[in-house]
């Protein structure tokens, strides 16, 4: 009996031991894990880090193009205002454009300007053609209306 | 303002309706499904499945409930707008159209009297079976609807009517179709009262004013005209440059607005310019064109006006309908 | 009596394929065979009355199988040198039967009531200065003011079916021609009278001499097998025929090589007024026959010799021709381009020219130059190139140079001189946007006068060019699969005035005095028939849609009787003309809007009372 009962301790100490190095072993993963997700945490969040830099530099980097571009592009309508003025020639007036110094080039403002300044243009060319239209005809009524006694009269002999 | 386009139909759009209070629209094409639009923005609301056919024509009731739609598959179907469900069928086999009782005949047009308590029906000649109008009750309460004709006539037409109107006062039916003559017929006698033959070639379309005095014409003719829906008077004629499908009288200004298109066939050059595709905008009294809006590739098959007469839609026979809100310009035109 | 439908109806005698051959040797019956031998002949058709003797009378009846024929026949023999004594006196049965009838006793003819003709000028006399043209469509002709102030055209005459087959000014403006199955007529005057007709059965083509005394006539008729031509000419006052041409079809065209090949109306071409005389000129094989007016005789009774001639044209100011000759010899001689002074048909100029594959030539209108579009092809003749040709006309001694364009290998779509100006423009290119350049033959910048590029137009959707009448200005047309786009350039400033569009034009016509272009489309399209009115700056002054539509053309007008120094004074005082103008036009179109507006007015009111008795009906009806 006596035996039996040893044995039986022996069984109960040594499942208890078990069970003690169960639990052991169940921290130890418990803490195990968290280091794992915290590390993950850590590396996601160093990732995002990393990704959001690189987004900014990225829009920094188009924000600049299109500043660069931008201004190429009003550099441009300034180089074809000036062409347009020089084809022009002298005593006509067209588009001008004046430059300061350190002057942000505002590309909208200068396409406002140039188209204000065809719808001028067209203007003035209307009047221009009206004018002419107008002479061409008076002058051809008034050389008909003079032309009519001597037409009637070479009707008459 | 640009046009909304309403892209949902596969085949070419044949009749195109406002409700009364004018924020749905219906559109019917030859694919078999008439499809129901938000008119204002264009959002597709849904479609109405059940058809066979071609739907060549529709209706929708005062109140919004009930839509009507008539097909090539000789049926004519009741629908609960908002559900989409089909709750009456009149069918050509299983009625008794006297006297032609034995034969399906497919539904070309349909229009509900004022008060919605009847509708006509007019059928396309089929074996043999000349074009008829027929005239049905459309019960208040949906489980009485039966399909007994109350009248039917046609005689004299040749061809098929292609619209058919209730007169003033629902006492007369006006039709107009491929013999390009109008007829209004006494709906007591079943008797054409008047007839008048304007027109040189098949009428397409018919639609009457806002207080039903007088409705427009459309023909193949390259004419819309005006009528006095009273006496069939010809009041006004627009001489258009090609084959006119559909005109619509607005509902707010002494405006008319007419759509057509050479045919596919006669169209000799690529250019859809050359199809005259787009929509004419007339003065309604001293028949000058003020203006006209393009768009489609195809002929314009149907047009309607919103009731409230800010903006119209066309359909064409590319399948496409377009949603035009008039800006405030149109509404500066002297 | 202006009814010209009506068909004179003459009777046929059944004589009128006989002919009579006079002046033949009296011979013995032995010899009838060796007269027999003249001409295709009806059978049994050929009778030579012969004495008791059996010795010939000396005449001859030869009956043809028609009338045509009979005297096609008759043309080619008379005058036919037998031998010395025996010169072929050939004339038709009929005329001897006429001629029998003419009484022995001269009778003085009645004189003709005399009618006071109208002014055939009327229309140059317009207060507000318009100008005129003519429409066809359907079977109506009518013909419009183009009034510039009331937009609109202005309806002065219209007649159904007054023409046949088309209508066409005389070159002064004087008449409207109409074109009809038995002949031509000629209207004008204020009330559109029938001033003059001219019968010529199956008339098909008709050309006035530029100074509208002369009218030929042109017709083909088949029959026999062969197609023969007919060409009249008509003095237009009196209406009298002053000579006939006529023959197989084969008389009437070039059998070159390098010949187009076909009958080209006008087979007679006019030359430009000029104080030396009115001449026209036909082309033969190997030659040039030119003729001279009233008495139509052939100038210097001869042709102008030139051998393998494929081309002709006038210059329309001045009597010379140019002519062109292609490779002869079997490309021994090459190709040759002249000018020829008339009537002395001396060559003012002339140039051989190697390689050719085909030419085009252009006069400029008042005969200063000459262009000519030469297409040559390189020597293993795989593939061709242009270059033109220019002439110098009223310069001493006409000088001449050679224009190629940047890439000789470019297509060229159209080439055209400014009239009375010293410009032309050329559109070239391969692609489905051409280029447009405009060329001087006046450079300042030289001592020698050449030619000199004033500039170019990249990519422009044009294929024909129309210069106003008044140059300076010139429209860029793009007709036919260019959908009738139009670009009005100012030449003098190398400006674009504005751009338009005529969908499916088919032509343009500047009006005489280059103040306004109309646009048309004709029924060559079923669709978008009738005509737009534009300013020369490309302003739209209205449209008008007619279906069928055929022709629309300004009526010409004479040249001005104004001299110069008046010209030049009305100028100077413009402005005085120019505030009554303004006062006038102002006024008119005041008049014009209110008009309309009071017609508009009335629409409405009609509509408005309508509509009130409608409502009112129905309302009532109602309750």
């Amino acid at each position: 009996v006596e035996h039996k009962l040893a044995l039986a301790r022996k069984v109960i100490i040594e499942r208890r031991k078990e069970e003690q190095e169960r639990v052991l072993q169940e921290h130890e993963k418990e803490l195990e894990e968290a280091r794992v997700a915290l590390q993950r945490k850590n590396e996601a969040a160093e990732a995002k880090r990393l990704e959001e830099e690189r987004r900014s530099r990225e829009e920094k980097r188009i924000l600049q193009e299109m500043e660069e571009k931008e201004k190429q592009e009003a550099l441009a309508l300034i180089a074809e205002a000036e062409k347009r003025n020089k084809a022009l020639g002298k005593g006509k007036k067209g588009l001008k454009i004046k430059l300061e110094e350190g002057q942000k080039i505002d590309k909208r403002s200068l396409m406002e300007d140039a188209i204000k300044e065809q719808i001028k243009e067209r203007q003035d060319m209307e009047r221009k053609l009206n004018r002419l239209a107008k002479k061409m005809d008076h002058l051809e009524r008034a050389k008909r209306e003079e032309e009519v006694p001597l037409i009637e009269a070479a009707y008459k002999v | 303002m640009r046009p909304i386009l309403l892209k949902g139909h596969e085949r070419p759009l044949t009749f195109i309706k406002y409700n009364r209070d004018g924020d749905l629209l219906f559109t019917c094409a030859k694919d078999h499904h008439p499809t129901l639009w938000y008119a204002d923005d264009g959002e597709r609301v849904g479609t109405y499945v059940g058809h066979n056919g071609a739907v060549w024509t529709c209706d929708v009731t005062h109140d919004s409930r009930t839509l009507v739609t008539g097909s090539a598959d000789t049926t004519c179907k009741m629908w609960d707008v908002e559900t989409g469900t089909c709750y009456f069928t009149h069918q050509a086999r299983s009625i008794h159209w006297f006297p032609y009782d034995h034969f399906d005949q497919p539904a070309r047009a349909v229009a509900l009297a004022q008060g919605d308590e009847k509708m006509c029906i007019s059928t396309d000649p089929f074996m043999g079976v000349p074009a008829r109008v027929h005239i049905v009750n459309v019960a208040a309460n949906r489980e009485e609807q039966t399909n007994e004709i109350v009248a039917s006539f046609g005689d004299g037409v040749e061809g098929r009517i292609n619209r058919a109107l209730w007169g003033p006062l629902n006492e007369t039916i006006l039709t107009g179709g491929e013999d390009g003559v109008i007829r209004a017929w006494d709906v007591e006698t079943g008797k054409i009262k008047l007839e008048a033959r304007d027109h040189k070639k098949q009428i397409q379309h018919l639609c009457l004013s806002e207080d039903k005095t007088h409705f427009v014409s459309a023909s193949l003719d390259k004419t819309a005209k005006l009528f006095d829906s009273e006496t069939l008077e010809c009041l006004k004629t627009y001489v258009a440059d090609r084959p006119v499908n559909a005109a619509i009288i607005s509902p707010i200004l002494d405006h008319i607005v007419l759509g057509g298109g050479q045919d596919a066939m006669a169209v000799t050059t690529t250019s859809s310019k050359a199809g005259k595709f787009d929509s004419k905008i007339y003065f309604k009294v001293y028949e000058e064109e003020i203006g006209s809006i393009r768009g489609h590739f195809g002929p314009v098959n149907a047009l309607a006006f919103n009731p409230d007469g800010r903006s119209f839609t066309t359909g064409g026979e590319d399948g496409y309908s377009r949603v035009h809100h008039l800006d405030n310009d149109y509404f500066r035109i002297r | 009596d202006d009814d010209v439908n009506v068909e004179e109806v003459k009777m046929d005698s059944g004589f009128g394929s006989v002919v009579v051959v006079d002046n033949l040797p009296k011979v013995p019956k032995a010899k009838h065979e060796k007269l027999a031998t003249i001409g295709t002949v009806a059978e049994g058709g050929l009778h030579m009355p012969a004495d008791a003797d059996g010795v010939t009378k000396g005449f001859a009846f030869v009956e043809f199988l028609n009338s045509q024929e009979a005297d096609a026949a008759r043309q080619q023999t008379d005058g036919y040198k037998l031998d010395k004594a025996h010169v072929f006196k050939v004339s038709r049965f009929d005329d001897f039967a006429k001629y029998d009838a003419v009484p022995d006793q001269y009778e003085e003819p009645k004189p003709k009531p005399y009618v006071a003709r109208e002014n055939t000028q009327d229309y140059m006399l317009d207060a507000r200065g318009r100008d005129q043209y003519a429409i066809r469509f359907g079977d109506e002709t009518e013909i419009h003011w183009n009034d510039a102030q009331k937009k609109e055209p202005v309806e002065v005459y219209k007649r159904s079916f007054w023409t046949e087959s088309y209508v066409q000014w005389s070159p002064r403006g004087n008449f409207l021609a109409t074109v009809h199955r038995q002949g031509v007529a000629l209207w004008g005057g204020a009330s559109w009278q029938r001033y003059q007709k001219f019968s010529h059965n199956g008339v098909q083509f008709i050309e006035f001499s530029p100074c509208e005394r002369y009218l030929a006539s042109g017709s083909t008729h088949e029959g026999g097998g062969d197609t023969s031509v007919v060409v009249n000419f008509f003095d237009t006052r009196s209406g009298a025929k002053l000579r006939n041409f006529q023959g197989p079809i084969s008389d009437f065209v070039v059998h070159a090589a390098g010949s187009r090949g076909g009958l080209t109306w006008p087979v007679f071409k006019w030359a430009g007024p000029s104080p030396e005389g009115a001449f026209f000129a036909r082309m033969g094989n190997n030659a040039v026959s030119v003729y001279s007016a009233p008495d139509m005789s052939l100038l210097g009774k001869k042709s102008i010799k030139l051998e393998g001639v494929i081309d002709f044209c006038w210059s329309p100011a001045d009597p010379i021709l140019s002519v062109f000759q292609p490779e002869r010899g079997g490309g021994n001689e090459p190709a040759r381009v002249a000018l020829i002074s008339i009537p002395s048909k001396k060559e003012i100029r002339s140039k051989n020219l190697f390689s050719v594959s085909d030419v085009k030539m252009f006069w400029q209108q008042s005969g200063d130059y000459f262009a000519m579009k030469v297409d040559r092809h390189t020597k293993s003749k795989k593939s061709t190139y242009s270059g033109f040709e220019l002439f110098r006309v009223k310069e001493p001694d006409c000088p001449m140079e050679v224009l190629e364009l940047p890439d000789k290998n470019e297509k060229i779509v159209a080439f055209a001189w400014e009239p009375k100006g010293h410009r032309f423009a050329v559109i070239h290119g391969d692609g489905a946007r051409p280029n447009v350049s405009f060329y001087t033959m006046i450079d300042d910048a030289s001592a020698i006068n050449k030619v000199k590029l004033i500039g170019t137009l990249k990519n422009k959707t044009a294929n024909h060019l129309f210069w106003s009448p008044q140059g300076k200005t010139i429209v860029l047309a793009g007709l036919k699969t260019m959908n009738g786009q139009f670009e009005f350039f100012n030449v003098d400033e190398m400006e674009t005035m504005a751009s338009a569009e005529h969908f499916m034009a088919t032509d343009v016509e500047w009006d005489p005095t280059g103040r306004y272009v109309a646009t048309a489309v004709t029924s060559v399209h079923q669709m978008e028939n009738g005509f737009h009115v534009w300013t020369f700056n490309g302003r739209q002054l209205y449209k008008h849609g007619r279906e069928r539509f055929y022709q629309f053309l300004w009526r010409p007008r004479a040249p001005s009787l104004l001299p110069p120094e008046k010209e030049a004074e009305i100028a100077k005082n413009l402005k005085k003309y120019s505030k009554k103008f303004e006062e006038l036009d102002d006024s008119i179109r005041s008049e014009q809007d209110s008009h309309l507006a009071a017609e508009k007015r009335a629409v409405m009111d009609e509509w408005k009372r309508w509509k009130q008795a409608k409502t009112e009906m129905l309302e009532s009806e109602e309750h």
